[in-house]
């Protein structure tokens, strides 16, 4: 209840920002990220300029029950930019995220993967202006993927009831976007 | 019989013996063979080519030695060993690489292409030899495409046109040196050559030229609005910046303040992209060689002097209103109004009196009125500094008056007035002694009691520099101020005035009629100045045009100018000249804009190269016919003899043109050399046949002509320069300044001059 009464403050203060500048955008951009559409994963990013050069742009996302990859993710990110070119949204920029997720997968051969996570990570993309209001955002990033699950047999229907049984981390990627992005 | 089988056989014998041992000597020496073979090209290494287009010579050697030491001489490019040679042992190479040559079957060969290094082959008794020499790949076709890796901007030759300066060039940018994301920003500004100060005289109007997608990005920026940004209006609509080479074209003119030195421009060339300045360069654009082509024009001005008998300038006796007023020191004792017993004092109390005594022994002055104003420092109480004041004002004023008879003292109406200096009189003078931190103090505290004058003395008073700073300054604050009105009325006959002159000089009083008879009489010019200057200064609010005029046709005459001086007797918001006015204060009828003053204006302008309010003049002056040679001066000097906006402006150009092309033969040349135009030029050349011929600005403005004519002129621009030095050196440096002619062209007129 905090959380969503502060994140509803940001939004008024923004659009209260935007209220004072009609002409200028480069204040507030929603977007979404199409390579998660094609797993049937819902999702919504927000960007908020911060200074001259940074960014906070933050994400969630929560998949559907039967998704094409039988993958399931619902989460959220975060993650922090620095725009290369000198103007925020526009072109390069370099980037470190936190991403939080529970994940349901039987994705690959093997077995089963049900678990929470936690992705501290870099990340590197290029935003490409394509009107006034408008950016295809491309990017790319990867972390350490520290997680806690269960990993069971595929035929196990019964998961849920299972207890954790691994944990660890490893290097994978934990971002691939192509999004597109409206620019308050 | 037999014995002669014998004698012959041994005969024979012994001849073959001889003849055996003949060749077998020649065979142990050198035997000569002729050699052939191919040469072939070693680049080409999939196939054996011979050579067929490059040239190789082939020398041959008697001995090996020899080859080595041909070799290296060949290698070291010193080519003169080969002429000595005797042709017979040197051949070349036919067009299939064959070559046929006679040589010592135990000497060498040496075969030397064109770049590659010699290629020496012992020859070993080989009938046939052939050798691969590293020609390099021959390319089918070559073209060879240059390409701008940077910006370099050639220095353009501007043109002065009056105190225009008209300038133009094409800057090229190279590939690569915008971008999309970047903005070009190229600044250019005007700088004056005299090698001194490089002051900047004016910033041109600068070119902005938007990447496209750095222009959205700007539309895009945060808090960013296009109106408040200076340079949205100069930014290029016709052209974006990408990272092509774009050509872009420059032109402006500027104002300069002296047409008669050069100018030229630098510009700043900055391309930024959204993150910072990535090409920041500074170039001359404009040299400092200009093109000026009335810098020649002979000109008189012709300045005109007033009537003293005319309407509005003749004097009569008048009673004249007249006032003297300056301002004293005087020291008073501490809360008395009794003055402190100093010479200083004295000195200044007499000088109010001796004032008095003056006008009072002026024939015809009659005293009116005196004011006193005396001023009191604001330290301590307000109330007790105002009685104070007023006591001393009063004082003063008694003791001034105590000098006048009664009579006249009865008469006289006495304005005594006292005011209190307010602190803010202080602030400024601590300023003027750049005292800022101290005046920041007092005017901290003046904010903070603006009204109550106690209270800021009080607080002052406190400062820690009061006493040693402060009070000093108080001292300048204690003055007394007078003002004396008095009335004239004298009628005097010329000698009277003559004699009175020659009794006061020049720093007498005169009443105006006065004046108006003694500068018909004074005859030294240098005196007739100064006392018109004063008449002028004395006229005060209702400038007297007739003093001004005397002094500004002794300016003229002594060819210097003030344009500041008939400034206040030139109303630009009128017209046209000698229009006739009622003077709402006076109600008396006057004259706007003198002719003759406007005349005299117009000459100043134009010494002072302000063309363009020269031309406001000539706009003014009546269309009469003595007018028409300074009017037409003003306007071709400004530059104003060809083009024309409208119908009206096109046949004033004419008639402008005409006239001063008229007016002397020299003038000619100049304004048809002044059109820039391949008819003018011709005109031009036809009109110098006319002028005298030994002259050096005839050959000077010969070789402008013909140096109009581009290369094809250059040895006749080169050898009328030549005359032109011969009979005058000054003009060395005035081609040297000049567009007109390249550095090439005067540096070979001069050095022919040395021989």
């Amino acid at each position: 209840m905090k959380v969503k009464s502060f994140i509803f403050k940001i939004f008024v203060l923004a659009v209260m920002a935007l209220q004072c500048n009609d002409a200028a955008a480069q204040l507030l951009a929603v977007k979404t990220n199409a390579l998660l559409w094609g797993n049937l994963t819902p999702n919504l990013s927000m960007e908020l300029v911060t200074t001259k050069k940074t960014s906070l742009e933050g994400t969630v996302f929560y998949s559907l029950d039967n998704t094409p990859f039988n993958t399931q993710l619902m989460g959220a990110q975060a993650e922090m930019r620095y725009w290369i070119s000198g103007r925020p949204m526009n072109r390069l920029f370099v980037g470190v995220s936190l991403s939080a997720l529970r994940y349901d997968t039987t994705l690959g051969i093997g077995n089963r993967h049900q678990g929470d996570a936690i992705a501290p990570g870099i990340v590197y993309g290029y935003a490409l202006p394509v009107g006034n209001r408008w950016n295809i955002e491309f990017a790319a990033g990867v972390g350490y993927f520290w997680y806690n699950e269960r990993r069971y047999n595929k035929k196990n229907d019964n998961i849920w009831a299972e207890p954790y049984n691994e944990h660890g981390g490893r290097m994978i990627p934990t971002k691939l976007c192509v999004s597109c992005a409206y620019l308050f | 019989m037999g014995n002669m089988n014998f004698k012959n056989m041994i005969l024979r014998l012994s001849i073959a013996v001889c003849m055996a041992l003949l060749f077998a000597a020649t065979a142990t020496a050198q035997r000569m063979i002729r050699v052939s073979g191919t040469v072939y090209n070693a680049a080409e290494t999939k196939k054996k080519v011979p050579v067929t287009e490059a040239e190789v010579i082939v020398y041959s050697c008697k001995t090996v030695a020899e080859g080595e030491k041909l070799k290296k001489e060949l290698d070291a490019d010193n080519l003169d060993v080969a002429i000595f040679l005797d042709p017979e042992t040197v051949t070349k190479i036919d067009h299939n690489g064959y070559y046929e040559i006679l040589v010592p079957d135990n000497g060498s060969l040496v075969f030397k292409a064109e770049m590659s290094k010699a290629v020496m082959v012992r020859v070993n008794n080989m009938m046939k030899i052939d050798v691969s020499i590293d020609l390099g790949l021959q390319l089918e076709e070559v073209v060879v495409t240059g390409i701008r890796t940077e910006l370099q901007p050639e220095p353009a030759i501007g043109g002065l046109m009056g105190d225009m300066f008209i300038v133009s060039n094409t800057f090229q940018l190279p590939q690569q040196m915008g971008s999309d994301y970047s903005r070009l920003v190229i600044q250019p500004y005007t700088v004056m050559c005299d090698g001194l100060n490089n002051d900047t005289i004016a910033f041109n109007k600068p070119i902005v030229v938007d990447g496209k997608e750095f222009r959205n990005a700007q539309y895009r920026k945060m808090g960013y609005v296009f109106q408040r940004d200076p340079l949205e209006n100069y930014v290029r609509k016709d052209m974006t910046l990408t990272d092509e080479k774009l050509d872009i074209v420059w032109n402006d003119t500027v104002r300069v303040p002296n047409p008669g030195v050069n100018y030229s421009c630098y510009a700043d060339f900055i391309v930024e992209n959204m993150n910072a300045l990535g090409y920041n360069k500074n170039f001359q654009i404009v040299s400092c060689k200009n093109k000026r082509p009335m810098q020649f024009l002979e000109y008189s001005l012709i300045y005109k002097e007033m009537d003293f008998n005319s309407k509005f300038n003749r004097e009569k006796a008048q009673i004249e209103k007249r006032n003297s007023a300056d301002r004293v020191s005087l020291t008073f004792e501490v809360s008395s109004d009794k003055l402190v017993d100093t010479p200083e004092n004295m000195q200044n109390m007499n000088k109010i009196k001796q004032k008095l005594q003056d006008i009072l022994n002026e024939p015809g002055a009659t005293l009116k009125e005196l004011y006193i104003t005396g001023y009191s420092s604001p330290e301590g109480s307000y109330a007790s500094n105002m009685v104070l004041a007023e006591k001393r004002t009063k004082k003063v004023l008694d003791d001034v008056v105590s000098i006048l008879p009664g009579s006249v003292n009865r008469m006289l109406y006495k304005v005594p007035k006292a005011v209190v200096k307010p602190w803010t009189e202080v602030v400024d003078l601590l300023e003027k002694d750049s005292l800022y931190k101290e005046a920041e103090g007092i005017k901290e505290i003046l904010e903070k009691y603006p009204e109550n004058m106690d209270r800021q003395s009080i607080a002052i008073a406190r400062l820690p520099y009061y006493r040693p700073t402060i009070v000093n300054y108080l001292e300048n604050l204690r003055q007394v101020e007078y003002s004396i009105k008095f009335d004239m009325y004298r009628e005097p006959t010329d000698e009277e005035v003559w004699e009175a002159y020659q009794k006061k000089g020049m720093d007498g009083i005169y009443t105006r009629y006065e004046y108006w008879k003694l500068f018909q009489m004074i005859k030294d010019d240098k005196e007739l100045e100064r006392f018109a200057m004063k008449a002028y200064k004395e006229s005060g609010e209702n400038p007297w045009p007739l003093a001004a005029n005397i002094v500004a046709v002794q300016y003229l005459k002594r060819d210097t100018f003030d344009v500041k001086l008939l400034e206040p007797l030139v109303d630009k918001t009128v017209y046209v000249t000698n229009y006739e006015r009622k003077n709402i204060d006076t109600k008396r009828m006057e004259l706007i804009n003198p002719a003759e003053i406007v005349n005299n204006q117009l000459c100043m302008y134009i010494k002072a190269y302000n063309y363009m309010d020269a031309s406001v003049m000539a706009q003014m002056l009546p269309d009469d016919s003595q007018y028409d040679l300074v009017k037409a001066f003003a306007w071709a000097l400004g530059g104003y003899y060809k083009g024309g906006r409208n119908k009206e402006e096109v046949e004033r150009c004419r008639k402008t043109f005409e006239t001063v092309k008229n007016s002397s033969k020299r003038n000619a040349v100049i304004m048809y050399l002044a059109l820039e135009t391949k008819a003018g030029n011709n005109m031009a050349e036809k009109a110098i046949a006319e002028l005298p011929q030994e002259e050096a600005m005839t050959w000077y403005l010969k070789s402008i002509v013909t140096a109009r004519r581009g290369d094809a002129g250059f040895a006749d621009t080169m050898m009328n320069l030549y005359q032109c030095f011969m009979i005058d050196k000054a003009f060395i440096a005035t081609a040297k300044n000049d567009g007109e002619f390249t550095d090439e062209v005067v540096e070979e007129a001069e050095n022919m001059l040395m021989f």
